[in-house]
């Protein structure tokens, strides 16, 4: 029977590599879990006093293949001691460093063992019912993650991340045994011949040790700004590093390079100058333990992971932090931070713009995105600031989870209240939906599932509303003794017309996206993977219009509607006169028609 | 010299988006590409076949069939031949049962030289190759930079963290590119137009059937399995400050440098 966890143990001119400990470490608390022991295997040549050492750092055993064959690495001398360790030893779990050694030897061992492999793993564990070995990994550069099993073939075998895994505390007391094993190599072994070792020699940085990092990205401009990031650095007893954009311009090596194809840092401080923060850089320092942010750019991802964020001009702050820090190494200052708006990430709600569309996402799926005070402050806020942003055209409002776009107002939040207090939230919630509805931008609401009393009231105050054909619409009100009152009995009457709403709000009934669709409650209904799609191509095409004049038009709908005929024209007239002001759109637009050719409204508009 | 280059069909990662709502990666609208490390693989193939007289260049992809876009795309940056390994049996396999496959395919139809990818950048294992070499019993050579032609061997630059080897490795034999290892030309207008005409050799199960064990391929001869996938959960959003002066952003990050203990 198998048992038993090994760990490849690498080591380079018989120095062992730090992902050796991190695997040892790991390998040790799946061993509690499984009750069994973690054994390394420690392959090269004179490789053997290292034995102890690896026992301090956890392992109950070690096994060494020494030879000198095993001198620089080559596949096949390696896979074919890793392979004689695996038969004779049946072990239940074999892991090795993802490294371009592991990432080599792994797969060529497990091909001729015929067992599964797991690539890159960050993360293990052991399942407490089946005992299996649940390996999760990042995959689609990042964007996914996998949890993957081996279930009928031994051993379970994965590579692991260098970066990611803790090491044990070094403790010269622990006992273990260790064990040589024979393989008999030949010459025939060497299937390649290395002629010739050509080490980097450039300063052996390695970033992933440093317990601070002061990281620069492209917008540090050059490399004499690095000198900034390297003094900071000093100051705070850490190394430099950068994204792959500072790397490829030149401005510092390769090595330093974070992220997917660069390396995974796990610092005690992260402080990232100038980074947008793209996925491949994120994955290689979002386990990082404080991580703080300096981007001119609001919206950049990078604030995504951040635990703190400020939206600034490098240039202008560090030359300021680096003399701040002196100054406080000199007299220990205390500081205590200012406070300000917290955009970017709120409690309930996510806001991000993608692409130059902007998304907000009521984000409380355990509550089924329920809408609380708080919550919809958190939307007042993000309109305010829609309001004045002429960078964005199109906002897209989606709930989080699955279950529900909004699945109305949180009643437990609500059950109290006095007449007062009821009168004020109503009001407060109107406000926020008619901010909504009187926005700039073009509101599309992306609807996945259940659009309930405040919900359906959100939904109501956007623009344009796309369902999922999954979603239910209804104001259950009544059930509750209260009425619609975030908006409710006014614009569904006005949408959908008075008789089908006071049914709607009479019988409490719920609507499928189709019946919604025939009554005019939603415009558009697809397939539930297909919601978001229609929605950003149709935000991405009223984009390619012109702006300006989508506006007026919005406009010119939205105060017309509520007034007399008559007067409606005026708003009108009103608005398609703007189109011919100097502004305007409608020039450039008929121009181009006249002269055949496409429009360009992104420029401003001349005349000449 | 019969060269072989592996290429899979990928998704382009780069555009691939998440649906925060059904946490789901959004698949519809993405273009597809050649893996670039294969792209690197097909440029040095078609270099080293100008290097070495009597060379051919065979693209191999196993996909469904809109790989056949892959291969066409490989046959007009000049490549010789593209052979497309489909079939229903195959959906589903993880590396061991994707080289497994690739690897009969390779028997079938002979080879000196098989250039692989170092990675998918869908799958992003970096497995197939060195597993092709083993079920191959040839030698493997792993992220190679750069290739040069010796009588009946080569001699490759392998990359590691810390240093390079220089390999002779004699032929048949694997090796697996990085994007280093070149820059891939482009199309040709006479190469599109060319490759119209050319035929696209599909192997399918059955004339694959003499090499390949039925229980060792597809869903059901993986080892592996993906339980479930999901999309990185955001991690709690911290405090984002913005419009402050940048003193008072100094005193903010100063604030939480004293917090960690740093000053
Ligand atoms: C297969 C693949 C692998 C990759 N691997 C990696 C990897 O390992 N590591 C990696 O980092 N990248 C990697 N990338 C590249 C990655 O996608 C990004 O292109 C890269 O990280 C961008 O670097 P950046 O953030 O420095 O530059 P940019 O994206 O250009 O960002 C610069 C940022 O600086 C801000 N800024 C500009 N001026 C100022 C100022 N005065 N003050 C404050 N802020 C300012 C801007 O708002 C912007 O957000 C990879 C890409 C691919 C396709
Ligand atoms: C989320 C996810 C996670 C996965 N994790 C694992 C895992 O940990 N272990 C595992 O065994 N399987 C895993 N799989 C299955 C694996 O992705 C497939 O078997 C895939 O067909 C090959 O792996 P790859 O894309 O990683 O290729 P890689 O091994 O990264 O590809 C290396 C090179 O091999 C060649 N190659 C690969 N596939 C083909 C092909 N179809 N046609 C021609 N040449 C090809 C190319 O030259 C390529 O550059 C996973 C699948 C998913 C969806």
């Amino acid at each position: 029977m198998s048992k038993d966890i090994f760990v490849f143990v690498e080591q380079r001119d018989a120095k062992l590599q730090s992902v050796g400990y991190e695997l040892i470490g790991e390998a040790a608390s799946l061993a509690q879990d499984l009750n069994q022991q973690v054994v390394a295997v420690l392959i090269g040549d004179k490789v053997g006093h290292h034995a102890e050492e690896l026992i301090a750092y956890g392992a109950d055993k070690v096994l060494v293949v020494d030879d000198p064959i095993l001198g620089e690495y080559m596949t096949e001398p390696y896979a074919k001691a890793m392979t004689a360790v695996i038969k004779e030893k049946e072990p239940e779990i074999v892991l090795f460093g993802a490294t371009s050694i592991g990432r080599d030897l792994a797969p060529r061992v497990s091909a001729r063992i015929k067992t599964g492999l797991t690539a890159d793993c960050t993360a293990l564990r052991i399942d407490p019912e089946t005992k299996l070995l649940m390996m999760t990994r990042p995959a689609f550069g990042g964007n996914l993650m996998a949890v993957i099993w081996c279930k009928t073939h031994r051993p379970q075998m994965a590579t692991v991340r260098p970066g990611v895994m803790q090491p044990m505390e070094r403790d010269e007391s622990r006992k273990g045994a260790i064990e040589h094993v024979n393989v008999a190599f030949s010459e025939s072994d060497k299937t390649v011949e290395i002629l010739e070792v050509v080490k980097k020699t450039r300063t052996a940085a390695d970033i992933t040790q440093a317990k601070c990092l002061v990281s620069g990205g492209r917008a540090m401009g050059g490399k004499e700004a690095f000198g900034m990031l390297r003094e900071l650095a000093d100051l705070l007893g850490g190394d430099v590093s950068a994204s792959r954009a500072a790397v490829d311009s030149g401005w510092l090596n390769k090595e330093r390079q974070v992220g997917q194809t660069g390396k995974t840092v796990r610092p005690d401080l992260y402080l990232a100058c100038g980074i947008s923060g793209a996925i491949q850089h994120v994955a290689g320092m979002e386990n990082s333990g404080t991580i703080i942010a300096i981007n001119k750019n609001d919206t950049a991802p990078i604030f995504g992971v951040a635990d703190l964020g400020i939206v600034g001009d490098l240039t202008l702050i560090l030359p300021k932090l680096r003399d701040a820090i002196k100054k406080a190494r000199e007299k220990g200052v205390n500081y205590t931070a200012p406070s300000s708006e917290q955009y970017v990430g709120m409690e309930n709600i996510l806001y991000h713009v993608q692409n130059d569309i902007a998304y907000l996402t009521i984000n409380r799926p355990r509550q089924m995105n329920a809408l609380n005070r708080k919550t919809l402050q958190e939307i007042s806020s993000v309109a305010d600031k829609l309001k004045n942003d002429d960078s964005i055209k199109v906002l897209i409002v989606r709930g989080a989870g699955g279950r529900a776009f909004v699945a109305g107002a949180d009643i437990s939040e609500m059950q109290n209240m006095n007449e007062a207090e009821g009168r004020e939230i109503s009001l407060m919630a109107q406000e926020v939906f008619v901010k909504i509805k009187e926005l700039p931008q073009i509101v599309i609401a992306a609807i996945n599932g259940f659009t309930l009393g405040g919900g359906n009231e959100l939904a109501m105050a956007c623009d344009i509303r796309i369902a999922s054909s999954r979603a239910k619409f209804g104001q259950p009100e009544v059930n509750l003794g209260l009425i619609p009152g975030f908006t409710g009995t006014q614009r569904l009457s006005r949408l959908v017309g008075s008789g089908t709403a006071k049914q709607i709000i009479f019988t409490t009934d719920m609507l499928s996206a189709e019946e919604a669709l025939r009554i005019g409650l939603v415009d558009a209904v697809v397939p539930p993977e297909g919601l978001m799609r229609t929605s950003r191509d149709l935000a991405l095409k009223i984009m390619s219009k012109s702006i300006k004049a989508i506006k007026l038009a919005k406009k010119s709908i939205n105060e017309g509607m509520p007034l007399e005929f008559s007067q409606g024209l005026l708003v009108e007239n009103d608005c398609w006169t703007k189109c011919f002001a100097e502004d305007g759109d409608g020039y450039e637009g008929m121009s181009a028609f006249v002269e055949k050719r496409k429009a360009d409204f992104s420029k401003a508009p001349k005349r000449v | 010299m019969k060269i072989i280059v592996c290429i899979k069909q990928v998704p382009d990662t780069n555009e691939v988006e998440i649906d925060p709502v059904t946490n789901t990666l959004i698949r519809t609208g993405i273009p597809v590409i050649i893996n670039p490390d294969d792209k690197s693989g097909i440029e040095a193939a078609l270099d080293l076949r100008d290097k070495v007289p009597g060379s051919t260049v065979t693209v191999v992809s196993m996909g469904p069939p809109q790989a056949e876009m892959a291969l066409r795309e490989a046959l007009s940056m000049g490549c010789d031949d593209a052979i497309l390994i489909s079939g229903r049996q195959f959906g589903g396999s993880d590396t061991l049962a994707t080289s497994t496959i690739i690897s009969a395919a390779l028997k079938k139809i002979g080879y000196d030289l098989i250039i692989t990818g170092r990675q998918a950048i869908d799958g992003d294992t970096a497995q197939v190759g060195p597993q092709i070499a083993e079920h191959l019993g040839i030698p493997q050579v792993s992220y190679v930079e750069e290739i040069t032609p010796e009588d009946g061997a080569l001699i490759v630059m392998r990359q590691y963290e810390d240093r390079y080897h220089k390999i002779r490795v004699k032929l048949p034999c694997l090796l697996t590119a990085i994007q280093d290892l070149a820059q891939p030309r482009y199309m040709t207008v006479g190469g599109i137009v060319d490759t119209e005409q050319k035929d696209i050799q599909i192997l399918d199960f059955d004339a694959l059937s003499d090499f390949l064990d039925p229980s060792a391929i597809g869903l059901k001869g993986s080892p592996t399995n993906v339980v479930r996938s999901y999309t990185k959960e955001p991690k709690s959003q911290g405090a984002i400050l913005k419009g402050l002066t940048p003193d008072e952003a100094v005193d903010a990050i100063m604030a939480r440098l004293h917090e960690v203990h740093l000053i």
